[in-house]
Parts: C-alpha cells; sequence; structure tokens
C-alpha cells in the first residue's frame, strides 16, 4: 500500500514540477514585461511632465477644483502634521474634508486646538447611503477645512461621507496618516487636465515616510528608516508602484489605486454607489467596479497611475502589525476578485478582463503555489527523488530574479525622483533588494495565506494597524505610539 | 533533463549579469552627476556676479566677446541662471537679461531648435523661449503652435500665454486658431492640445484677451461659446457684458450656465433683469448660476426673486439661493429669517438654518434670548414668544442644534443657557441629553441646573448615555 503511493507521488512529482514551472515562468513573465513596459513608460511621462499641462495648472483658473477626504480613526499622532500639508498643497482651489471615524483617542481636540474649529449644523445630505453623522466642524481660519464625526464605522463609510460632503467635481483620498508633497495634489490632476472627458480615477506613488524628518506638515529631510522591517517595504513600495502600477496602467488594465492617495470624478463615483462598505479592500473594489460599470455601459473612460505626485505614508514597522495589514490586502483582492468574477477572461471588459483581472487570480492563489511548492520539495526529499543539483538551480533563479525586479526598480526610482541621494540609501536599496528574498518573501507568502484563509473561512474585518507616528515632529506635535 | 539545467543556468548567469548592469549604471550615473553637480555648482557661483551685470545692464560681448557659448558649458548654465533671475527680476533688470539674451545669440540658438531639434528639444525651447521673453521668439512659437508633435505644440501654446505681454496679436490669433482646430477634432482628447491647457493660456493675457475670446461666444462649438464666456468672466471683461449677457438666451444650458458665472464675476448690474429671467430656466445649473450672479450684485430687487429659490426642487439652487441671501446681508437676511418662520418646506427651512449660521443672526438671537426669558423668574408653562425665542425654537426644530448646546455649555450670561435648556428640552437625541445633563451637573448657577434637570426629568433613563 505504501509502496503504490509512493509511486503514485514520484509519477505525480514531474507534473507537479512541470505546474510550478509554468506558474513560476507566467508570473515571473508578467512581471519582467510590467518593468520593460514601466521603463518605456517613465521616461517617456518624464519628458512629457516637462512640456506638458503641469506648468500652466498652477494658479490657472481653469484647473478644476478638488475635495480632498481624509479618513481618520484614532490618528492623534499625525492628524494635524496631515492636515497641515494638506491646507497648504500648491493647487488653485481645493477643501480638505476629515472624517472622524470615531475616534476614541484626542484626534478631534488636536484638530480643534490646532485649527480653532467652531460647531455648525450642516445639512448631510445621503447621495450614497452611508451610516449616521454626528457633528460638523469648520476653521474660521481656514475656510476650506470641514470636520465631521461620526460613529466608527469604517473607512469605506467614512470616505462615503466625505464624498456626500464634497463640493468638487473631484475628489482626492487621501490617508490622515500621510504627507502629501507640495505639488502632488497638482501633478495628480495633470491626467485630468490633459484628458478630461475619459479619465474618472488617477492615483500616484505612496511612499514610506518612516525615518523621515517632518516638519510643519512637510517633509524636510528624506532618509531611509532606520529598521530593517521598514525599508524592506521601501523596495517593495517601490516595486510595487513604479514598475507593477506603471506598467499595469500603460496597458489599461490597472485595478488596484492605494486608497492611500488616489483622485476620481466625483460623480462617477457617485453613480457606481460609492465605495462599499463590506469589504476589506475597499480602494481596489471601488477601481475594479468603475472598470466593469463604465465597459458595461460602453462609457470611453481611463484610469491611470502616475508617478510623479508622492504621497508619504507611514509603514507598519512590527511584524504583528505588518502581517495583519497584508492579511487585510489579500483578503480585499480576494474579495474583489470573487465578487467581480464575470470578468475573469472576458474580452467585454477588455485589457482589465483578459489581463488585469486574471493575473490578480493568479496573485491570489500564488501563495497556496508557493507552499504547495515548498511541501513538495520536502515530500520529495523525504521520498528521495529530489534532485538537489536542480532544486538549488531553481532556487538561485527565483532569488536572481526577485533581485533583478527589485534592484530595477531601484532604477526606475533613480531615473525618476531621485528621492534617497545619498550614497549609503542607495547601498542599503541594493543590499535591501537582496536581502528581502530570504525570510521576507516567504513570511509575506505565509501572511497571504492567512489572508486567503480568513477570505475563505474565518470573519472578514478591518483590523487596525498601529502605527509609530510620523517622525521627528516639531515640538508641540510630537508624539509616538 | 540537461538542456533544462543549461536554461536555468543560462537564464541565472544572464539576470545576474542584469544586475551587475543595473548596478553599474546605477554607480555611473551617480558619479557623473555627481561631477556635473560639483561643477555647476562652482560654475553658478563664479557666474552669480555675470547675472548682477547682466540685470544691471551689461551688453551681451561687453566682457569677454565669445565667451558664453548658447547651449554649451559656461554658457548653458548662464543661460539657465539669467532665465532663473528674470523669473523674480524687476521689469527694468527683466529687461536687460532679456536683451541680453538676444543680442548674446541664446535666443537664436532656441530659434534653431525649435525648428530642427528632435520633439523633446522642440518643446523644451519653445519652453525656453518663453522664459527669455524676448518678442524676436513670437513668430516662431505662433509657428510652432501648428508643430506635427502635441508636445511642442502644447509647450507653445505655454510659451504664448507666458508671452502675453509682449503680444502684437500674433499670439492671440494663434491660440485663437488652435482653439478652432482643438474645436473641430470634436473632442476634447488624447490628439490635440488639451483645451484647459489652451484656456489656461489664454487667460493669461487678461483682459486683453477678450478680442479673441468674443468672437468665440458666437462659435458653433458649445464647448467653445462655453469656455469663452467663463474666460471672459475670469479675465475680467467688462466691455463683454452685453455679448456675454446675449449668451443667456444660448439654446446650450452650459452656456447659459457660463455667462451667468461671467456676469456675476464681473458684477454686471446692467444684467439683472435678464439674470432674473434665468431664475425660472428649466436647467438646475443655469438657475444656481443665475442665483449666485444675482448674489454677488447684491441688489435689493433680487432678493424677493432669489429667495423662492429656496423652494427650487434641486438641492444644489436651494444651496445657493442660501447662500447668496446670506451673502447680500441687509433685508436679504431678515427675508430668510422671515422664511424659516413661515414656511412648512423642510428642505427651505434646513437650507436657511445653514446659511443663518454664516451670518451674526443666530449670535445674535442667542445673546438676546436670555433677556426674553428672565422675566419671569419661575419657569413659566407658557413659553414667551420673543423674537429671538421664536427663531431659536425654529432653528432647534430643524434638528440644529450645536450651537445653541454650545452656548448652554459655555455662554457667560446665566439666563441665556437657562433659556437654551428650556428651548433644547422638547428635543430628543442623545447630544441635546447628553448637553442638558452636562448643564444639570455641572452648571455654576442653580437655576440652569434646575432648569437643566426638570427638562430631562421627562426622559428615558439613560437615553444621553451614548454620547456622554
Amino acid at each position: 500500500m505504501l509502496d503504490a503511493m509512493r509511486e503514485a507521488i514520484v509519477a505525480a512529482v514531474p507534473w507537479f514540477n512541470l505546474f510550478i514551472l509554468g506558474y513560476y515562468v507566467l508570473v515571473n513573465g508578467v512581471y519582467f514585461a510590467l518593468l520593460l513596459i514601466a521603463s518605456v513608460a517613465t521616461e517617456q511621462h518624464r519628458k512629457e511632465l516637462r512640456y506638458g499641462a503641469f506648468g500652466t495648472m498652477s494658479g490657472a483658473p481653469t484647473t478644476p477644483p478638488v475635495s480632498v477626504i481624509v479618513p481618520a480613526y484614532n490618528e492623534g499622532r499625525n492628524i494635524v502634521q496631515s492636515i497641515t500639508s494638506l491646507l497648504d498643497l500648491n493647487y488653485p482651489s481645493h477643501e480638505v474634508i476629515v472624517v472622524d471615524d470615531g475616534s476614541t483617542d484626542d484626534t478631534l481636540a488636536r484638530l480643534t486646538e490646532a485649527f480653532h474649529l467652531t460647531e455648525v449644523d450642516l445639512i448631510y445630505r445621503r447621495h450614497i447611503a452611508t451610516g449616521p453623522v454626528e457633528r460638523f466642524f469648520v476653521s474660521p481660519d481656514h475656510p476650506g477645512l470641514t470636520v465631521v464625526t461620526k460613529p466608527n464605522t469604517g473607512k469605506a463609510d467614512s470616505l462615503n461621507v466625505g464624498i456626500n460632503l464634497a463640493r468638487s467635481p473631484y475628489f482626492c483620498s487621501v490617508d490622515a496618516d500621510s504627507i502629501l508633497e507640495r505639488n502632488a495634489l497638482l501633478r495628480l490632476m495633470g491626467p485630468i487636465v490633459t484628458d478630461p472627458e475619459r479619465v474618472v480615477a488617477t492615483g500616484g506613488i505612496v511612499r514610506i515616510a518612516n525615518g523621515c524628518k517632518v516638519q510643519d506638515g512637510r517633509i524636510v529631510e528624506v532618509n531611509l528608516p532606520g529598521d530593517m522591517l521598514s525599508r524592506l517595504q521601501v523596495v517593495e513600495y517601490l516595486r510595487c508602484f513604479l514598475f507593477g502600477r506603471t506598467g499595469w496602467s500603460s496597458l489599461g488594465a490597472l485595478v488596484i489605486l492605494s486608497g492611500t492617495f488616489s483622485l476620481f470624478h466625483r460623480e462617477t463615483v457617485m453613480k457606481v454607489g460609492g465605495y462599499d462598505r463590506r469589504t476589506v479592500a475597499e480602494d481596489m473594489e471601488l477601481v475594479v467596479r468603475l472598470h466593469r460599470r463604465m465597459r458595461e455601459q460602453g462609457a470611453p473612460y481611463r484610469i491611470t497611475f502616475i508617478a510623479d505626485p508622492i504621497c508619504w505614508t507611514e509603514a507598519p514597522s512590527r511584524l504583528k502589525q505588518l502581517g495583519r495589514q497584508r492579511r487585510r490586502w489579500h483578503c480585499g483582492l480576494g474579495e474583489s476578485v470573487f465578487s467581480h468574477w464575470r470578468m475573469l477572461f472576458n474580452p467585454r471588459y477588455g485589457p482589465v478582463g483578459v489581463f488585469g483581472m486574471p493575473f490578480q487570480l493568479v496573485e491570489l492563489f500564488g501563495p497556496l503555489v508557493e507552499v504547495l511548492g515548498y511541501v513538495v520539495v520536502i515530500g520529495s526529499a523525504l521520498l528521495g527523488v529530489l534532485s538537489t543539483h536542480f532544486l538549488l538551480l531553481y532556487l538561485a533563479l527565483s532569488i536572481v530574479l526577485g533581485v533583478f525586479l527589485s534592484v530595477g526598480a531601484v532604477l526606475l526610482e533613480e531615473l525618476t525622483e531621485r528621492r534617497y541621494p545619498r550614497w549609503r540609501d542607495m547601498w542599503m536599496l541594493l543590499f535591501v533588494a537582496v536581502l528581502e528574498n530570504f525570510g521576507y518573501r516567504q513570511l509575506n507568502v505565509l501572511w497571504r495565506v492567512g489572508g486567503l484563509y480568513q477570505l475563505l473561512w474565518a470573519r472578514r474585518r478591518w483590523e487596525v494597524v498601529k502605527k509609530e507616528g510620523l517622525g521627528a515632529l516639531p515640538a508641540g506635535a510630537e508624539g509616538s505610539k | 533533463m540537461n538542456l533544462a539545467l543549461v536554461i536555468v543556468t543560462a537564464a541565472i548567469a544572464a539576470l545576474a549579469a542584469a544586475v551587475g548592469t543595473i548596478v553599474l549604471v546605477l554607480v555611473i550615473r551617480r558619479l557623473r552627476e555627481r561631477t556635473r553637480d560639483r561643477h555647476d555648482r562652482r560654475l553658478r557661483e563664479r557666474l552669480a556676479g555675470q547675472v548682477n551685470r547682466v540685470a544691471g545692464g551689461e551688453r551681451a560681448g561687453a566682457g569677454m566677446p565669445g565667451r558664453f557659448k548658447p547651449g554649451v558649458g559656461d554658457g548653458a548654465v548662464l543661460e539657465e541662471l539669467l532665465c532663473e533671475a528674470r523669473r523674480t527680476a524687476e521689469p527694468e533688470a527683466a529687461r536687460h537679461i532679456a536683451r541680453y539674451l538676444d543680442e548674446g545669440g541664446f535666443t537664436d540658438h532656441a530659434l534653431t531648435r525649435l525648428v530642427h531639434g528632435d520633439r523633446f528639444a522642440r518643446a523644451d525651447a519653445a519652453l525656453r523661449l518663453a522664459e527669455h521673453g524676448s518678442p524676436r521668439a513670437l513668430p516662431a512659437l505662433v509657428a510652432a503652435v501648428n508643430d506635427p508633435e502635441r508636445d511642442v505644440r502644447t509647450a507653445a501654446v505655454r510659451a504664448l500665454g507666458t508671452l502675453g505681454e509682449a503680444d502684437d496679436g500674433s499670439a492671440l490669433a494663434a491660440l485663437s486658431q488652435a482653439v478652432e482646430r482643438v474645436a473641430a477634432g470634436g473632442t476634447e482628447r488624447g490628439g490635440d492640445v488639451a483645451p484647459r491647457v489652451l484656456w489656461a493660456s489664454l487667460a493669461r493675457f487678461g483682459p486683453g484677451a477678450a478680442r479673441v475670446l468674443a468672437p468665440m461666444l458666437v462659435h458653433p462649438a458649445w464647448r467653445v461659446r462655453s469656455a469663452a464666456a467663463y474666460l471672459l468672466g475670469e479675465v475680467g471683461a467688462a466691455e463683454r457684458i452685453p455679448e456675454l449677457t446675449e449668451r443667456l438666451a444660448d439654446m446650450e444650458p452650459d452656456v447659459r450656465a457660463k455667462a451667468a458665472q461671467a456676469l456675476g464675476r464681473l458684477e454686471a448690474r446692467s444684467a439683472l433683469f435678464p439674470l432674473l429671467g434665468r431664475l425660472e430656466d428649466p436647467a438646475w445649473l443655469v438657475r444656481m448660476h443665475a442665483v449666485r450672479a444675482l448674489g454677488a450684485l447684491g441688489e435689493e430687487t433680487a432678493t424677493e426673486p432669489v429667495a423662492r429659490r429656496l423652494f427650487d426642487p434641486h438641492w444644489r439652487v436651494r444651496q445657493e439661493a442660501g447662500q447668496a441671501l446670506a451673502r447680500m446681508g441687509g433685508s436679504a437676511v431678515e427675508l430668510l429669517t422671515h422664511t424659516l418662520l413661515t414656511t412648512e418646506d423642510g428642505f427651505a427651512r434646513e437650507q436657511v438654518v445653514e446659511e443663518l449660521q454664516r451670518t451674526p443672526v443666530l449670535a445674535e438671537a442667542i445673546d438676546r434670548v436670555g433677556g426674553e426669558w428672565t422675566q419671569t423668574a419661575e419657569p413659566a408653562e407658557e413659553e414667551p414668544a420673543g423674537p429671538a425665542t421664536r427663531l431659536l425654537t425654529a432653528v432647534a426644530d430643524v434638528g440644529a442644534h450645536g450651537r445653541m448646546l454650545a452656548a448652554l455649555a459655555d455662554h457667560a450670561d446665566p439666563g441665556v443657557r437657562r433659556a437654551l435648556a428650556r428651548l433644547l428640552g422638547p428635543h430628543a437625541g442623545a447630544r441635546v441629553t447628553a448637553g442638558l445633563s452636562r448643564a444639570a451637573a455641572a452648571d455654576p448657577d442653580p437655576q440652569v441646573r434646575a432648569e437643566a434637570e426638570r427638562q430631562l426629568a421627562g426622559r428615558a433613563p439613560g437615553a444621553g448615555a451614548g454620547a456622554a
């Protein structure tokens, strides 16, 4: 009986190896192609930026107004810095709406103190269905600032409240633990100014603020984070945004815009019902839904990503918190794929249906395949059918490819913004690009399997990710969690 | 199997080589840039004096003839520095710099690049010429507006906007042609210069742009008419009020709305009656802009017609009507108050209350309400019906308790706090209960505490716990 089982397993191993190889070639082939496409697109965009619309937008009466919506839950440590940076943006006409999502800390008190908020009774019109709202505040010093408080009903609901209150044709969602560069909103508006009839959403790059010096709501000195976990995320974000999103955007198959920093046409979002309150990754779900609805209606549209508008955000610097975040992201990815499964491999939905969504499916089950791979390797070793030579080569290829992709992202960063000008930072980024293949990648696989488990069998909910607070704040505003 | 091993090994080698190459590129690039930056920095320090001399009036060739060659070494850096200096220079110094760049051959160099360079060089040259500020660049830039490449056309349009002051009419004519071309394409997408860039450049000409914008008011394409109307308001073309007033009767709602908006921006009193006529427009956008424009005019005659818009079927018009009346002040605010006290329309009442908060009326009523109540030593069953009381009762009925709760907590006059406790008493809700509970427990005045307790007495126990 055991012999028969052994024989069956031995017979199955080559087929499984073939499957793994196919998966490996597919995934890395796509990454490789994205890197190439992103390199070309980035160079093109860099040149166009100098001669394009951006230069005329600052102060022009034709630049559309924007409502910046900031959902905040227990963000007392960062909120003043973040809102100061938003009020100080170089943009001709923008308002800032802070939605305090039932914070239990001093978020509202800090806002009231810093911006001298006074309570008013505004009419709240539910263009999109939301939970209840409680109080409204405005600032006599900053006429463009509105703060609304509500019970804790989640980020998606908070964003919907913000959309209902927004008075501009476009809205920009920004996380409360983030800081926008002064021209970020203006740059993010670039694709809309150039193609206002089609562009319904656009996203900018999110970078890690851990380790950076912040003063009066501005990043005054860019540094790499002090801890290795955050540094690993720096390279990961560069890879994800600079070639992942740029590449998919160039193909017209972008299905994720980071909720940390993205801009939408308000009416279009309202027509599709706003953010979905039932999902844990409301940003991705909204983008997929926009693709779906626009395609179904046959409306011409574009959803784009550009890498030059920069938003600095705080990354989790503890393994437990990072694990929570990654589980949630993966669970959210699954929710978006499952709730829009009709789009998979469906040419009716254009590049999103044919490339974007199927690749998300591959990404969704990728961690399972990887874990299975490890199991088979161990099993094969136990059964004595493992070719050590081949395994080592395969591992080497996997690592070198991973390093290549990350180093490619570092090169793209160098060619575009070069926010880490110090030599030691560059060497550190290259070192981290190698290091992440030994342990961090595997940890990510485990977290993502956890996310998959959560998606399929456990209760899905928004897990709060605790962070340390944006660093090196000026006296009076400093704090640490 | 062997083949597979060979392939994998080759792939590893290739990738490792690629990684090495990338690292090498990174290092070489940084080294080169570091060297260049150092050189530029030194050069900039050295040339700072030269920039000052140029701004002071030194002519090209006066110092060392031929030393600064355009586009090369010191010349390129000097050009950069002069352009930077010109952006912030006084008009006289800016003229000197422009003359130096022209006489020194820098402008000619850019003009050559504008014609013979690749697309990025041409676009760069167009922007550079704008920074030079030489009127000689105008014909070339006008020609570049028709360049086959969009980047170059966009840069030329931007450059012409920057050179607006020096225009002899040709720049505006070229931009006008560009508008025609975009309109003829029938689309605002992809292929041509983005219309918003085009309009932004035209706006930089200020009121001078009116002579090309005004004819566009009768353009066959409604988008052009609409944009022209909007921009005429933005550039302050007061002499075009008659043409804009005519556009209030345009067949396209967006044009009518933009014309109303422009007339408001221009505070066109002569357009008062046509604007009043637009208050009944079938398109809500037109009604909204007409209301806003009438609010900007602030004419007494418009008060009542605008107040009627508080009952408009579209919430944006109601909102705008409320804001307009609040902005108009005086009798318009009285009308707002009157509407609140007399109408049964819930939407209108909400809107009025929202707007009254932007006026001193509510704060004044709160200050006065104490006086209307202190005449009775003991709480009376019948509420006195002073004007402040009636107003605040109506405000509280709408559900707007925020101001009153804030005053209940911190108003200096205990009579006011007591009156507010009485007025808020009949209203349900966790916030009101919490406010009354706080007053009952912590108000320094015993009469206020007693009144708050009396109002709380009839409520369900723990009703305010959530908000407290």
